[in-house]
C-alpha cells in the first residue's frame, strides 16, 4: 500500500510536468517554458514516469498479491522488503530535489545521451543528484528482485506447484528476472557517469567511443525496462480477462511460455533497435531488426490468446475488464506501430520523432497504465474490504480511454516533427494536431480525479465487499487468505499480525537515509560542499550496517525460517544461499558491464593505451593475484573447519583470509600511492603521475580496480561479523551457514580479479 | 554530367517502405482490434449468476484447444514478419549502397550546438544552408564537434546521427528541384529546437555556375 500510494505520489509530479509540456505545445512559437525548462521538464517526466512510477506500481501489487497467491505470510526477506522500499522512496524524492539544487535538474533527456550528459554540457551538482538518486534505485531494484525472486521460488505452500502458480506471480517473476538482468548495465553506465561528472573521470566524455558506449549500456537496460513495466500489468490483464470471461485463459501454458521462455531472453537482444542510425555495421542492423520482429511473435501470440479467450466466454464489462480490454487495444495499436519502428529502413523516416513518441506511449504508458488500472480496480475489494463506485469506474475509464487517444493517436500523423523540441513555428503546419493532443492530454489528467475519489471511496467506504466479489478462483480470493493490509486482518489468523510486527525494524530506514545523504553529498562535491554530507552519510550508513548485524547476533530480530512447501527446483537450497546466489548474479553483470565498457572503449582507442608494464608493474599485480588466491583457499579451510564444528580452527583460518585480504588491500594501497604521488614503494617512479583523470587509461584503471577493492573491503567487514560470530559460540557444526555465504562472495570476488588482473596489468 | 541510372531514389525507398509497412499495419490493426470488440459484445453475459469462473468449474470443462491456436497464431505472425524483413532487405540494398558514379558530389557535415557546418570537396564551408544540384549523387560524411545530434531532412525521410569521434555516412539524389527543412532529430542542450537549416536542391546549371563561383 506504501508503494502504491507513493507510485501515485510521482505520477501526480511525472503528470504535471507532461502537463506543462503539453501547454508549451499547444500552440506554435508558445513562450509559456522557456527551452532549458522545457528540457528539464522533459527529461524528468520521462525518468520519473518510468523508474518512480510504473516499475513500483507493478511492484506494489506483486508485494501485496504475491505472498498472498503463493499462501507465504510474506516475502522472504521482509526487511531486505523495506529497505527496498525506502531506497525507491528516498531515489525518488534526490531525483526531485534536483531541481532546487543549482545546476537544476537533469535537461539532456532521460536517455542521457553522452557527452550531453557530461559535466562539460549540463554543468552543476543538480543534474548529478538526478543520476545519483537513479543509482539509489538500482540499489533498491536489485534488492527488490532478490527479494521477490527467492519468495517466488522457495515460499510457495504446499501444493502450490508451478503448473497451479497464477499468472500474475509467473508474470512478476518473468519481471524480476528482468530487472536484475537489466539494472546492472545502466548500474555500471551509471557509475561511469558519474566518475566522469564528479572525479573528472573520462569515459563517457572520450571523444573515441564515448557516446556509443553509453548508447549501448543505456539500451541494454532501457529496452528490457519496457517490459520491466508492462508485464506486470500484463499478468494483471490475464488473471482479470480469465475472471470476468467467466473461463479459463485460452492457452495458458502457452502464454506462460511464450512470456518466461521468449520474450525475457529475446528482450535481452533487441537494444540496437535503438541505435539504428547511430551508424553500427549493417550486419547488426539486420540483426536487430530480425530479433525485434522475432520478439513480436510471442505477443502476438499473446493478444491473440486473449482475444480467444473472449470468444465463447460469458463476459462481465465492470470496470477493470473494462480497464483490461482498453489496455489490449492500445497495446494492439502500439505493438504494430513498433514492428514497424523495428525494421531499420522504416526506422530511418521515424527516429527521433513523434511517431516515436506515440508508440511508446501506447505500448508504455496506455497499456500499461491501463492494466494497473484494472488491477487496482480488481483488487482494490481484496486490499480495502470495501467496494468502489462501480459508475465513477466506468467514467474513469470511458473518459481516459478516449482522451488517452485523443493525447497520442495525432502524434503519429507528426512523423516529421523531432522529439523534444520546446517549440516550432507556424510554416511547419503542426499547430492543429499539437492542439488536439494537448486538449486530450488536459481531459485526460482530469480524467483521473474519478479515480482518485473511487480509491477513498474504497479506503473510507460503506459498501462492504464480500470475500470474492468477482468468482475468482486464485487463491488470494479464499477467505482464508489474509485480510486487508494496514489494519489488523478482519478474519482469522493470528499470524498475520506478529508476522509483520517483525518487519519493524530501524535499520533498513537508516540505511536508506544514509545512502541518500551519502549520495547527495557526492553531487554536492561539485560545489565543495559535499564531503560533510557523505561523512555523515556514511557514518548512517555504518550504524545501520552494525546494528543490522548486532540484531543477528542477540537474534532480536527473528527472521522466519523456511517452511514446508513447494521449492522445486531450489529444494536443496535455504532461501538465503538463493538469495545470495542472486545477488552475485547481478554483481557479476555490473562488473561484466565495466570490464565489457573497458574493452568496448579500448578497442576503439587502439594504440593510444600505454603498453603493459609501463605503468602497472606486472610482478607486483602477480604477487597480489596470488596473495589473493590464496586466501580463497583460507576461505576454503574455514568453511571445512565449520563443517566440522572446530571452532579454533574456524577462527585460525578465517583470521588467516582476513590477513590475506588487508594485505591485499595495502599491496594495492602502495601500487596507488605510487601511482599518484609518485613515492616508489613498490616500484620505480613515473615521470608524471598516473590518476584518475589521466585519460581514458586511468579512469578505466581506477573506477575497475577501484570498485573491486571496495568489495574486497566488504568482505573483510563480513569476516569480522563472522569471527564476532564465532567468538559468541553461534557458528556451530548445525549453523555454519554464514561462512558457506562468504565463501561464495569472496570467491566471487576473487573470479572477478582473476579478470581484472590480466585485462589491466598484462595487456 | 553523367547521368546515373535509379530504379528509385533512397529516401524514396525508405518513404515507400514506411507507407506500405503504415497500410498493413492499419489493416491488421482494425481486423484484430474488430474482432475483438466483435467478441467483446458478442458473448456479453447477462448479469453476474452463474457466469463466474467460480461456477465454471462447477460444472463440465470444455478445452479451448489454447496450445494449437497459439501456435497457430504465432506461425502465422511468423510468416508476416518474415515478408517484413525481405522487403526491409530489399529496401537496404538501395538505401545502404550508393551506386558508382564519377560526379558523386561528398559534403561533409558537421553538427554543432547548434547549428550545421557544410564543408565541401574543395574547403568551401557554409552554415545551416546545403546546396546540392538535382539528380545528383551526393554522400554526406557526419559527424559533430561537441554533443549528440542527429541529422535529418524533413519530407524526405533521411536521418542520420552526428557522434562525436564518429563519422557517419549516407547517401541520397533528389531528381527535381525543390527546398527542405533540415532539422536536428537528438535532444542536444537548449538550442536543439532551433537547430534547424535549409536544403536547396537546384538545377545542376545553377548548381556549376554557384559552385564554381564560390571564394574556394
Amino acid at each position: 500500500m506504501l508503494y502504491l500510494v507513493t507510485s501515485l505520489y510521482f505520477a501526480f509530479v511525472g503528470g504535471l510536468l507532461a502537463m506543462t509540456m503539453r501547454v508549451q505545445l499547444s500552440v506554435p512559437s508558445n513562450s509559456f517554458l522557456q527551452a532549458d525548462a522545457y528540457n528539464a521538464a522533459v527529461t524528468m517526466h520521462g525518468l520519473i514516469m518510468i523508474l518512480w512510477f510504473l516499475s513500483p506500481l507493478g511492484v506494489a501489487f506483486a508485494n501485496y498479491i504475491v505472498p498472498l497467491q503463493i499462501g507465504a505470510d510474506d516475502l522472504a526477506f521482509p526487511r531486505l522488503n523495506a529497505l527496498s522500499y525506502w531506497l525507491y522512496l528516498v531515489s525518488g524524492l534526490m531525483a526531485v530535489a534536483a531541481f532546487v539544487v543549482p545546476g537544476g535538474a537533469f535537461n539532456g533527456g532521460w536517455t542521457a545521451y553522452a557527452p550531453l550528459s557530461s559535466a562539460q554540457y549540463t554543468p552543476g551538482p543538480g543534474p548529478t543528484l538526478t543520476f545519483t538518486g537513479f543509482v539509489l534505485l538500482c540499489v533498491s531494484i536489485t534488492v527488490g528482485s532478490i527479494n521477490f525472486i527467492t519468495t517466488i521460488l522457495s515460499k510457495r505452500a504446499p501444493g502450490m506447484t508451478w503448473s497451479k502458480l497464477p499468472i500474475f506471480t509467473w508474470f512478476t517473476l518473468f519481471t524480476q528476472i528482468l530487472m536484475l538482468v537489466a539494472f546492472p548495465s545502466i548500474l555500471a553506465g551509471l557509475i561511469e557517469l558519474i566518475s566522469g561528472r564528479v572525479l573528472n573521470m573520462s569515459y563517457l566524455s572520450a571523444s573515441a567511443g564515448g557516446a556509443l558506449l553509453w548508447d549501448n549500456l543505456f539500451w541494454f537496460f532501457g529496452h528490457p525496462e519496457v517490459y520491466v513495466v508492462l508485464l506486470p500489468a500484463f499478468g494483471a490483464i490475464l488473471e482479470i480477462l480469465a475472471v470476468f470471461t467467466g473461463r479459463p485463459l485460452s492457452g495458458r501454458n502457452a502464454i506462460i511460455v511464450a512470456a518466461g521462455f521468449l520474450v525475457v531472453p529475446l528482450s535481452i537482444f533487441v537494444w540496437g533497435h535503438h541505435m539504428f542510425v547511430t551508424g553500427i555495421p549493417a550486419v547488426e542492423r539486420e540483426a536487430f531488426t530480425a530479433t525485434t520482429f522475432a520478439i513480436s511473435v510471442p505477443f502476438d501470440v499473446m493478444v491473440l490468446s486473449m482475444i480467444h479467450t473472449l470468444a465463447g466466454g460469458r463476459i462481465r464489462l465492470k470496470t477493470p475488464m473494462l480497464f483490461a480490454l482498453g489496455a489490449i487495444i492500445v497495446f494492439i495499436i502500439g505493438g504494430i506501430t513498433g514492428v514497424m519502428l523495428a525494421s531499420f529502413i522504416v526506422d530511418i523516416a521515424l527516429r527521433g520523432t513523434y511517431f516515436v513518441v506515440a508508440h511508446f506511449h501506447y505500448v508504455m504508458a496506455g497499456a500499461t497504465i491501463f492494466g494497473l488500472y484494472a488491477a487496482t480496480y480488481y483488487w482494490l475489494p481484496k486490499m480495502t474490504g470495501h467496494m468502489y463506485s462501480e459508475r465513477l469506474g466506468k467514467l474513469h475509464f470511458v473518459l481516459s480511454f478516449i482522451s488517452f487517444n485523443v493525447l497520442y493517436f495525432p502524434m503519429y500523423f507528426l512523423y516529421d516533427m523531432p522529439r523534444r523540441i520546446f517549440t516550432y513555428s507556424a510554416g511547419t503546419g503542426w499547430g492543429s494536431l499539437n492542439m488536439i493532443a494537448s486538449v486530450g492530454g488536459i481531459v485526460f489528467a482530469l480524467a483521473q480525479i474519478p479515480f482518485l475519489v473511487n480509491i477513498l471511496i474504497a479506503v473510507y467506504g460503506r459498501i462492504p465487499s464480500v470475500a470474492n466479489p468477482w468468482g475468482a478462483v486464485t487463491p488470494e480470493w479464499k477467505p482464508l487468505a489474509l485480510g486487508p493490509i494496514g489494519g489488523l486482518p478482519k478474519t482469522e489468523s493470528g499470524g498475520a499480525s506478529s508476522a509483520h510486527e517483525q518487519t519493524m525494524s530501524q535499520r533498513p530506514i537508516t540505511l536508506a537515509i544514509g545512502g541518500a545523504v551519502t549520495l547527495t553529498g557526492l553531487a554536492l562535491l561539485q560545489i565543495g560542499v559535499g564531503v560533510p554530507f557523505m561523512l555523515a552519510g556514511l557514518f548512517l550508513v555504518a550504524w545501520a550496517v552494525i546494528g543490522w548485524a548486532m540484531d543477528d547476533l542477540r537474534g532480536s530480530f527473528k527472521v522466519p525460517e523456511d517452511g514446508p512447501g513447494e521449492k522445486w527446483p531450489a529444494a536443496h537450497v535455504s532461501k538465503v544461499k538463493l538469495g545470495v546466489w542472486t545477488f552475485l548474479s547481478s554483481e557479476v553483470l555490473v562488473f561484466g558491464s565495466l570490464l565489457a565498457s573497458y574493452v568496448y572503449i579500448r578497442a576503439y582507442t587502439g594504440a593510444d593505451w600505454p603498453a603493459p608494464g609501463t605503468i602497472h608493474p606486472v610482478m607486483v599485480g602477480a604477487v597480489n593475484t596470488m596473495v589473493l588466491l590464496t586466501s580463497s583457499l583460507t576461505a576454503l579451510l574455514a568453511l571445512r573447519a565449520a563443517r566440522a564444528g572446530d571452532k579454533r580452527q574456524i577462527l585460525i583460518w578465517m583470521g588467516l583470509t582476513f590477513v590475506l585480504g588487508t594485505a591485499f588491500l595495502v599491496i594495492k594501497g602502495l601500487e596507488w600511492s605510487d601511482l599518484l604521488f609518485l613515492t616508489s614503494y613498490l616500484s620505480p617512479a613515473l615521470s608524471k603521475p598516473f590518476t584518475p583523470s589521466s585519460g581514458l587509461p586511468g579512469s578505466t584503471y581506477y573506477l575497475t580496480v577501484g570498485l573491486h577493492a571496495a568489495h574486497v573491503f566488504g568482505g573483510l567487514m563480513v569476516m569480522l561479523y563472522i569471527i564476532r560470530r564465532t567468538l559468541a559460540g553461534k557458528v556451530t557444526k548445525e549453523n555454519h551457514r554464514v561462512v558457506e555465504l562468504f565463501g561464495l562472495y569472496w570467491a566471487f570476488v576473487d573470479i572477478v580479479w582473476i579478470f581484472v588482473f590480466p585485462l589491466f596489468y598484462l595487456v | 554530367m553523367e547521368p546515373v541510372y535509379l530504379l528509385v531514389e533512397p529516401q524514396v525507398a525508405t518513404g515507400d517502405l514506411f507507407r506500405l509497412f503504415a497500410e498493413l499495419g492499419t489493416i491488421v490493426g482494425a481486423v484484430v482490434i474488430g474482432y475483438m470488440v466483435y467478441n467483446m459484445f458478442r458473448y456479453r453475459a447477462k448479469g453476474d449468476d452463474g457466469n463466474t469462473l467460480e461456477d465454471y468449474y462447477k460444472g463440465e470443462h470444455k478445452s479451448h484447444g489454447g496450445w494449437r491456436y497459439a501456435v497457430i497464431s504465432g506461425a502465422f505472425t511468423s510468416v508476416i514478419l518474415i515478408t517484413l524483413f525481405a522487403l526491409t532487405m530489399n529496401a537496404a540494398a538501395v538505401v545502404l549502397h550508393p551506386p558508382a558514379s564519377n560526379d558523386t558530389i561528398y559534403v561533409d557535415v558537421t553538427g554543432h550546438q547548434f547549428y550545421w557546418n557544410f564543408t565541401y570537396p574543395d574547403g568551401h564551408s557554409q552554415i545551416d544552408n546545403l546546396t546540392l544540384p538535382a539528380g545528383a549523387v551526393v554522400v554526406l560524411n557526419v559527424t559533430s564537434t561537441d554533443v549528440f545530434h542527429s541529422f535529418g531532412i524533413a519530407g524526405l525521410d533521411l536521418k542520420i546521427d552526428a557522434i562525436p569521434g564518429r563519422v557517419n555516412t549516407v547517401w541520397l539524389t533528389v531528381p527535381t528541384p525543390g527546398e527542405y527543412t533540415i532539422r536536428c532529430y537528438e535532444l542536444c542542450g537548449s538550442g536543439h529546437a532551433l537547430m534547424t537549416g535549409k536544403l536547396y536542391v537546384v538545377s545542376p546549371s545553377t548548381y556549376n555556375q554557384w559552385y564554381s563561383s564560390l571564394p574556394g
